[in-house]
């Protein structure tokens, strides 16, 4: 045969290297994992170097207030993102339903969350148009409506997801908004459609939690429910 | 032999071409979602080179049973359905956390040792079970109920050294019979500092012998996380015995099996997975912060052209990894004796779709293929074995094979190699078969011919009877693309809208159509097997291994699939969801509950 595989060239003639999986029991194993894992979160730290792959591109939000996308909005921060365009609300009431998050926020808007809306229509939705359509969800402090070149706007979108057809009004049925902690470089999704609740609920995956001092605490099942004998999932 | 190589890959092209077709030949580029221009990182920063085949096979130990006296608080019937129905006899204890990983060898992957020898600090940044990943394997017995216990000590958000994936966990046991709070269904997470019970009650559904399963894998199933958490490291085995498959080549009950057990009976879990220069693992969306280059047009619809590069994008379509890896080792090899093994072979994700043959290489004379002798496919046995040259294995798809090494010679190599090209975005496969086969890993043939007390079987499993007369209602399920996004029936997942309520001992009959004609969706449903009675409109024949029970759809593009499926013994709720597992996060998934009868919709 003479199209020998490929995978087959620089096939290695040295013995290769003895292999024993993790010696000793289950047991063992486990207490000797709870041990190291205590040891490695004690001496971990955050690490300072950048931890995300945001364009730092030049935005100017609804004050008419310029900013680096990643360096003023994006790093250090815990952020709700999503693209939206005051054409569009019409036909797909993003911002609409982001306000109400917005409210379920309160005061941890701007201090614990920071919310960030880019436009996808920037020619029509210039600072002066987004700050009236802001004011009209009574949008607070620390929720931004972001614009920019045309081109930047694309880049931001194609960033978070290649979607090149759903960029006029109408078009769009079903969107998420993207949640995540700017520092750590962690981000998730959530369907626009979910409830209120569980979007301020999803916001938190991404916080630095308070560990609970006492290993280990029940996260679950619940106890059952005696009416309908099911029931018993985390409650989300 | 040589003939049949052609005739397999012109076959296999045909086959390809009608399954989806070239996107270039179909449309025009511009009305392409994802076109063809589109570069991931596979291809502008492929993972550092690893020589293929030297590293050892990690092959994963046995789960042993703790104390239970030694959980504390105590295990709680309360909180668990039919637990005094079930009352467990096994206890287990697995701590899920994080630790440096060699997925081969070399440098930058490893100083010359592989998986957690050598030194601690060296090897990528990996999460798993009871410090080794995949986790210990199972072997769970019929009649025998288990209760485990899964604790994260997983470091904080921020403090995680794969910060691409979320520490907090829920580890789905796929496809187990198992109550809703102990399946792990996406919801029921664990964060760093807590724990979850979980009670496997181990018997089979409707209590009919029939549908007794054999392999059975965990994983995480995180909401909105579990592409990435699952890459991390969160999957392993959990094998089911009973007294036919019974975990004894000698056994001497008449009825049993006696396939090959013990040191032959071996997990295999594959993924693919990209690694970065200091051969970390990376997730597509966790790169360096792009740099500003010329505007290069990419093909994106209305002529927007890309400004940076290299070009990343957050992947809701896939992730596709150049390395693959085999027990989380890059391309294994294994020694064998000459006689017959029993491999479960697991596609374990994220998004990569095989079809696998083997490939063999006498140590004198001309390469070949070679059959598979296929047992069972997503953990149930087929009614008979198969013999087929080739095996189709999309995401979380479960085959047990017998490979005869007997037939070699010492000094062959028989290689498991894959032939489906993947669209490098991962979303389907690209329609063509590849030019040169990718190697999976390897076995080596070793020394004389020795004893083997195993057998196949000429019977297996008979399958359940498909009465239609159960069936309480049909339901359309489409899926598709939308925004970005990944829907079915138009929507995405929401945990707080019940999709479906289906009347406990029910059966019903599920349509799931693809309204793509470019990607493809592996579509699992939780709780129970079911059957499939069409796949576009056409029975499934006797010898096909879809003549089975079955756990995960394989619908390619345009496809239309028709399956029974039955709803028994427990209440509450589970899952339907694209095993793309990108697709799930992005968020093909719906949730239906099991609800007592008359409450259903």
């Amino acid at each position: 045969m003479t199209d020998r595989r490929k995978f087959l060239t620089g096939m290695p003639a040295v013995a290769a290297l003895g292999f024993a999986t993790v010696a000793g029991s289950s047991a063992a194993r486990a207490a000797a994992e709870v041990k190291a894992a205590a040891t490695r979160r004690a001496a971990n730290v955050i690490d300072p170097k950048l931890r995300d792959a945001f364009p730092s591109l030049p935005v100017t939000d609804q004050d008419g207030k310029s900013h680096q996308f990643y360096d003023s909005l994006i790093k250090d921060k815990i952020v709700v993102l999503n693209f939206m365009s005051i054409r569009d609300e019409a036909q797909f009431p993003i911002t609409a339903k982001l306000s109400k998050l917005a409210g379920h926020l309160g005061g941890k808007l701007g201090r614990d969350v920071h919310m960030v809306s880019i436009t996808r229509d920037p020619q029509r939705d210039t600072p002066e148009n987004l700050k009236v359509f802001s004011e009209k969800f009574g949008a607070p402090k620390g929720w931004s409506f972001l614009t920019g070149i045309h081109q930047d706007m694309k880049d931001l979108s194609l960033r978070m997801y290649r979607m090149g057809h759903a960029h006029k009004p109408g078009r769009r049925k079903v969107d998420v908004v993207f949640y995540g902690n700017g520092s750590a470089g962690t981000w998730g999704a959530f369907p626009v459609d979910i409830e209120i609740d569980d979007m301020a609920e999803r916001i938190t995956w991404v916080m630095p939690s308070k560990r609970a001092e006492k290993m280990p605490h029940r996260a679950g099942p619940r106890v059952l429910n005696a009416i309908n004998g099911s029931n018993n999932n985390r409650e989300i | 032999m040589l003939n049949r190589r052609d005739t397999l890959k012109f076959g296999l092209a045909t086959a390809g071409a009608s399954l989806a077709p070239s996107a270039s030949e179909a449309v025009p580029q511009s009305g392409l979602v994802f076109p063809d221009t589109f570069e991931p990182s596979i291809v502008t920063r492929p993972s550092p080179p690893s020589t293929p085949f030297v590293a050892p096979l990690n092959v994963m130990p046995v789960a042993q049973t703790v104390d239970p006296g030694t959980l504390d608080p105590a295990p709680d019937p309360l909180r668990h359905q039919r637990f005094d129905d079930f009352p467990p006899n096994k206890f287990y204890r697995e701590v899920i956390s994080e630790f440096r990983w060699k997925y081969h060898p070399e440098p930058p992957y490893g100083d010359g040792h592989v998986g957690r020898e050598g030194d601690p600090e060296i090897g990528t940044f990996s999460w798993g079970f009871n410090g080794i990943t995949p986790g210990e394997t199972y072997h769970a017995n019929y009649d025998e109920p288990i209760f485990l216990r899964r604790e994260n000590h997983l470091p904080d958000v921020g403090e995680a050294k794969a910060n691409f994936a979320l520490p907090s966990v829920t580890i789905h046991l796929h496809n187990a019979h198992t109550a809703s709070e102990s399946d792990g269904i996406p919801q029921d997470f664990a964060n760093p500092g807590e724990f979850w019970d979980h009670h496997y009650a181990n018997f089979p559904a409707g209590f009919d012998k029939r549908e007794i399963m054999s392999t059975l894998w965990y994983h995480d199933h995180r909401l909105d996380f579990t592409a990435t958490n699952v890459y991390a490291g969160l999957s392993g085995f959990y094998l089911l015995f009973d007294e036919r498959d019974s975990n004894n080549e000698r056994d001497t009950n008449p009825k049993a099996f006696r396939l090959p057990s013990g040191d032959f009976d071996v997990p295999l879990i594959l993924h693919d997975v990209q690694f970065d220069e200091n051969g970390q693992v990376v997730w597509d969306f966790f790169n360096p912060s792009p740099t500003a280059t010329d505007p290069h047009d990419v093909g994106n619809s209305g002529g927007a052209t890309n400004n940076f590069g290299p070009d990343f994008g957050y992947t809701t379509n896939g992730m596709i990894g150049d390395k693959f890896t085999v027990n989380r080792t890059i391309q294994p090899y294994f020694d064998v004796k000459r006689r017959k093994y029993r491999f479960r072979i697991l596609n374990g994700g994220p998004s990569r779709l095989y079809t696998l043959h083997l490939e063999v290489h006498p140590k004198r004379g001309k390469p070949y293929y070679d059959d598979f002798t296929i047992l069972s496919t997503d953990g149930n046995f087929l009614p008979v074995p198969l013999v087929k040259e080739s095996l189709s294995l999309w995401v979380a798809q479960r085959h047990d094979v017998i490979i005869d090494f007997s037939k070699y010679k010492s000094g062959d190599m028989v290689y498991l190699v894959n032939s489906l090209e993947m669209r490098q975005d991962g979303a389907g496969p690209s329609g063509r078969q590849l030019e040169e086969d990718d190697g999976i890993m390897q076995f080596r043939v070793r020394g004389r011919k020795v004893r083997d007390p195993s057998r196949v079987p000429r019977r297996l499993r008979k399958l359940p009877k498909v009465d239609m007369s159960e069936v309480r209602r049909e339901r359309l399920f489409v899926f598709d693309y939308d925004n970005g996004l990944w829907t079915v029936n138009g929507r995405l997942m929401d945990p707080n809208r019940i999709d479906a309520k289906i009347e406990q001992g029910s059966a019903e009959v599920w349509t799931f159509r693809n309204a793509g004609n470019a990607w493809a969706h592996p579509v699992h449903t939780h709780f129970e097997e079911f059957r499939i009675l069409e796949v576009n409109g056409r029975p499934i024949a006797e010898d096909d291994v879809l003549n089975s029970r079955k756990d995960v759809v394989s619908l390619g593009p345009n496809d239309e699939v028709v399956f029974f499926g039955r709803w028994r013994d427990f209440l509450g709720k589970h899952v339907m969801h694209c095993h793309n597992v990108v697709h799930e996060d992005h968020a093909m998934m719906i949730r239906w509950d099991i609800v007592p009868v008359g409450e259903g919709d």
